[in-house]
């Protein structure tokens, strides 16, 4: 069986296609000498006299470079170790596919830095622009400008689409820069920043095969990595800006609004990337702050107007709620067909995962949260209108957070999966129960773990290794199951789950597991088993009834009589928690045959039974005599063949099965019953019994 | 290299042979913790681009950062400033090692955590196991993330130890935040009760903010002014 359908969905982007770009030669200046020329530069040196094209005749400032129209092939490389100060590059020229032009450094020691202090270009500052040009790779430099009062836009890197020669560009690879104290005005800067720009009725830049790769962005305004386009604002807008985009590997800290933002995208993959401190987190001055974008909506990674992305293995922490939000992870407006899988998040603001309204088909998997607070309507903040599924995360709160942890959708369509989850709560907060959101098989423990109308809940210790220890990839390992975890196989197959659990392990070993981590699903111990093949029913003691080993296909153990209660108990009274299987059928109609666990006596025992009589799987206790059905479910019980019954029991939690689906899950609120042998049980009823199995 | 060049520092670290690895020798003290000359330098290649664009010239030509200035050099002003940050560093270094967070502040401890980091990071990269985060931390970002976790586990140790507030302390502190922390989207802001953990977590940011100050403050730096005049940009 599966949980909800859900439409088939890729886990993995591969690195977009080259799109065919329209590419536009611009400049002005003189062209490069040869197609693959390699320039150097050494402002300690060099003379911008020179020929540029070797060490010795090394060019020396950057406003050099920017004179020339570069062509396939050719290198600028920048001398490791110097300081260009209150200079940018700003590029211009084509690569080609086969030979983007490259950027940077040369010799030994750090990189070579860009101080673009208060300078500007067409009114606004940056490091390195590229301004309507495609296939070039810049690595190994750092930027910087440092605070002034001057209210301007400011950019470590901008690649930009504008005005005349706006377009379709391709190949723009950002590698290996430290960009760090940058202060620009507004949210179309910061750190690294891609944007068509222009009216919305402009024609709209676009860029395919965009890599941002192994970058730190430090203590920057307004946000570390963005993508944007104007053309949002174009009501007949209805592509994306941007495909085949890369964003991984990144360090994002101390900026003033969002660590990592995609806009307009199709099939953006952002991954093993960090961000902390994020929003109104820079060491920004008075007289900076003044002009800096009033922040309030905050977000650690997310996207907007993006379909297919994917954002796994990143870890988020510190993002701040200022106005609103927060949260670490966001499908935000217009998100759609989306994944989060095998993040790690911890001790953000707003929650855990925002879903804005208009996004639909959304999907947060196998990642984990801990201590993330709660200032923005809980754990999950679901606004949308459209579908998210959430399964196999776990959810871990050890202060004394006090909103929801899970969020309903809205309007007629929206709705809310919450499936295989772990809510581990040491807060306060509690579970919605409207329509709009829909749980199955969660196991949810600390307060209000009755809360949640999920048929299927688990509400005993979830059985982690060592919850609350994680302080980075190799301590997430305490949030694994340890053996005899009640999340341990109880969970429900999800189809196109991504095929990995949280830690790298294969999807399913063995029945799905609850939870971020899937066990290795190791061969369970048999405490003892009857196929009754041998002719005999040794080891059995009955009550009642007339039994004995006949053929029905293959030997099975049959009971026929018909009068009062009948018993046949066999195993260890010391046996504790257990699987019990059988195979049971009714020989009539309008009785009851099930299966007894941790059975003491005939007055003390467990029962999980199929009822002919009212069409249903029932579990019920028997304590001191006192026969009491404690859960069960409509169930259409057919007479005259084999079904086969299992029962889990661990601790003070039962899970019940039918024919392999779990029909009821409940926990005993108090300790009775802690050990006891396996039992056949039926009242007034003829039955027939096979394959019995019990497992530690 | 002789015996009397190698402890010429006279504090028991050998000076390096030229490329051999990060120099460890001890440029300073502060409150008597070790502050190693590889650390001082990874402080001034984050800082040595807003200090040359202070002083006039070209910080590339000879004799820049050496030339006497108004008060002191370039590179004065570089070691200067990257030690002063340090002293920042060091003084919560040191309150996480009081609160049992940390047992080792020394930098050849972070370069060594920093090179096992990596390493492991490769090998799970090679079987295709997950990693999170950067593939390869650099020495500053991974420096970064140590000093962020280690400040967010102190200050959770100081919520119930030493800064925990009382409720009092508390109120005053939402009365503070509320309209910045709290505002709700039409008007009016959420109530305390409804973001008491919130309120509990920047309260002790404050109260450790004020801590640090305060040792900031009280630190002692003693330079050793042979190592550290000697330090450059390379």
């Amino acid at each position: 069986m599966t949980a909800s359908a859900r439409p088939s969905r890729r886990t993995f982007l591969a690195a977009g296609s080259l799109a065919a770009a329209a590419l536009i030669s611009l400049g002005t200046g003189p062209a490069a000498a040869a197609a693959g020329t390699t320039y150097y530069v050494d402002p300690a040196s060099g003379s911008d006299n020179n020929a540029g094209t070797s060490e010795g005749t090394a060019w020396r400032t950057l406003t050099k470079v920017n004179t020339v129209t570069f062509a396939p092939g050719d290198r600028i490389l920048l001398k490791a170790g110097s300081i260009f100060t209150d200079q940018c590059l700003d590029l211009k020229g084509n690569g080609t596919a086969a030979a983007p032009i490259a950027v940077d450094q040369y010799g030994t020691g750090v990189r070579p830095v860009i101080n673009f202090g208060n300078t500007a270009v067409d009114g606004e500052g940056f490091g390195v622009r590229l301004k309507n040009v495609s296939y070039w790779d810049v690595a190994n430099l750092e930027i910087t400008s440092g605070q002034f009062a001057t209210d301007m836009r400011r950019h470590g890197v901008l690649v930009v689409g504008e005005g005349s020669g706006a377009g379709a560009f391709a190949h723009i690879h950002l590698s290996n820069l430290y960009i760090h104290d940058i202060f620009g005005t507004d949210r179309r800067t910061g750190g690294i920043n891609f944007h068509a720009r222009g009216s919305h009725t402009d024609p709209e830049s676009t860029w395919s095969d965009v890599l941002i790769d192994g970058n730190t962005v430090s203590n920057v305004a307004d946000t570390g990595i963005q993508t944007m386009t104007d053309a949002f604002f174009n009501s007949s807008w209805t592509h994306p800006g941007f495909t085949g985009v890369i964003i991984r590997n990144n360090y994002v800290e101390k900026i003033h609004r969002d660590g990592i933002l995609v806009r307009s995208a199709r099939g953006p993959l952002v991954e093993h990337n960090t961000t902390s401190k994020i929003g109104g987190s820079t060491t920004a001055g008075s007289a900076v702050l003044a002009y800096l974008d009033p922040t309030s909506f905050i977000g650690g990674q997310w996207s907007y107007y993006c379909t297919d992305g994917v954002f796994q293995y990143n870890e988020a922490f510190e993002t701040k709620r200022l106005g609103g939000d927060g949260q670490p992870w966001n499908f935000d407006q217009m998100v759609s067909r989306s994944v989060y899988q095998y993040n790690y998040s911890h001790n953000n603001d707003g929650g855990t995962l925002l879903a804005m309204e208009t996004s639909n088909e959304n999907t947060f998997r196998y990642n984990i949260s801990q201590d993330d607070l709660d200032l923005s309507n809980g754990t999950f903040h679901v606004l949308s209108t459209g579908k998210l599924y959430a399964y196999n995360n776990v959810i871990y709160r050890s202060q004394t957070q006090n909103t929801p942890l899970t969020g309903a959708a809205d309007g007629t369509t929206g709705m809310a999966y919450y499936t295989n989850n772990i809510f581990y709560n040491h807060g306060t907060g509690g579970y919605t129960s409207s329509g709009n959101a829909t749980y199955s098989h969660n196991l949810f423990y600390g307060a209000n773990s009755d809360q949640a109308p999920d048929p299927f809940r688990l509400t005993g210790d979830p059985m982690f290794i060592s919850p609350g220890t994680a302080t980075g990839r190799a301590t997430a390992d305490g949030y694994k199951l340890k053996s005899g975890s009640p999340a341990i196989g109880s969970g429900i197959a999800v189809s196109d789950n991504g095929g990995k659990d949280f830690f790298g392990g294969t999807l399913y070993r063995g029945a799905p597991d609850r939870g971020a981590h899937e066990t290795a699903g190791t061969a369970p111990t048999v405490l003892f088993s009857d196929d009754f093949e041998d002719g005999n029913a040794q080891g059995w003691v009955t009550s009642g009834g007339t039994w004995s080993v006949i053929t029905d296909s293959t030997h099975v153990y049959d009971q026929s009589g018909t009068s009062g209660e009948i018993l046949a108990g066999a195993g260890s009274d010391k046996w504790a928690d257990y699987t019990l299987s059988a195979r049971v059928k009714l020989v009539s109609t309008g009785g009851n045959v099930g299966v007894l666990f941790r059975y003491i006596d005939a007055s003390n025992f467990y029962m999980f039974r199929l009822n002919d009589t009212t069409d249903a799987v029932e579990l019920h206790k028997r304590i001191a005599g006192t026969l009491t059905l404690v859960a069960s479910t409509p169930l259409a019980v057919v007479p005259g063949q084999f079904t086969t019954l299992k029962t889990t029991v661990v601790g003070n939690t039962i899970t019940g099965y039918v024919d392999g689906v779990q029909r009821i899950s409940w926990t005993n609120p108090a300790t009775e019953l802690t050990t006891g042998k396996i039992g056949l049980r039926m009242h007034g009823t003829a039955a027939r019994f096979d394959d019995i199995v019990v497992t530690s | 290299m002789t015996a009397a060049a190698a402890y010429r520092d006279g504090t028991g670290t050998p000076e390096p042979e030229p490329g051999s690895g990060p120099d460890l020798r001890t440029v300073a003290t502060v409150s008597g913790e070790p502050v190693a000359v590889a650390e001082l330098r990874a402080r001034m290649v984050v800082h040595r681009a807003e200090v040359a664009a202070r002083f006039p010239g070209d910080p590339n030509a000879p004799g820049f950062w050496t030339r006497p200035a108004t008060v002191e050099t370039p590179l004065g002003t570089l070691r200067r400033q990257a030690l002063d940050e340090l002293i920042g560093i060091k003084v919560q270094q040191v309150l996480a090692r009081e609160a049992g967070i940390l047992t080792e502040i020394g930098y050849p401890t972070f370069l060594r955590r920093l090179q096992e980091e990596n390493e492991q990071r490769r090998r799970h990269v090679a079987c295709h196991e997950p990693i999170f985060g950067p593939k390869q931390y650099t020495e500053q970002s991974y420096f970064s993330y140590l000093f962020d976790r280690m400040v967010l586990d102190l200050r959770a140790a100081y919520a119930t130890g030493r800064l925990s507030p009382t409720e009092p302390q508390l109120r005053a502190c939402y009365d503070r935040i509320r309209d910045t922390r709290f505002r709700l989207a039409g008007s009016g802001h959420r109530a305390f009760d409804e973001v008491r953990s919130a309120v509990l977590v920047l309260c002790v940011e404050e109260a450790y903010a004020a801590l640090v100050e305060e040792r900031i403050h009280a630190a002692v730096v003693v330079p050793d002014a042979d190592v550290l005049n000697a330090v450059g940009l390379e």
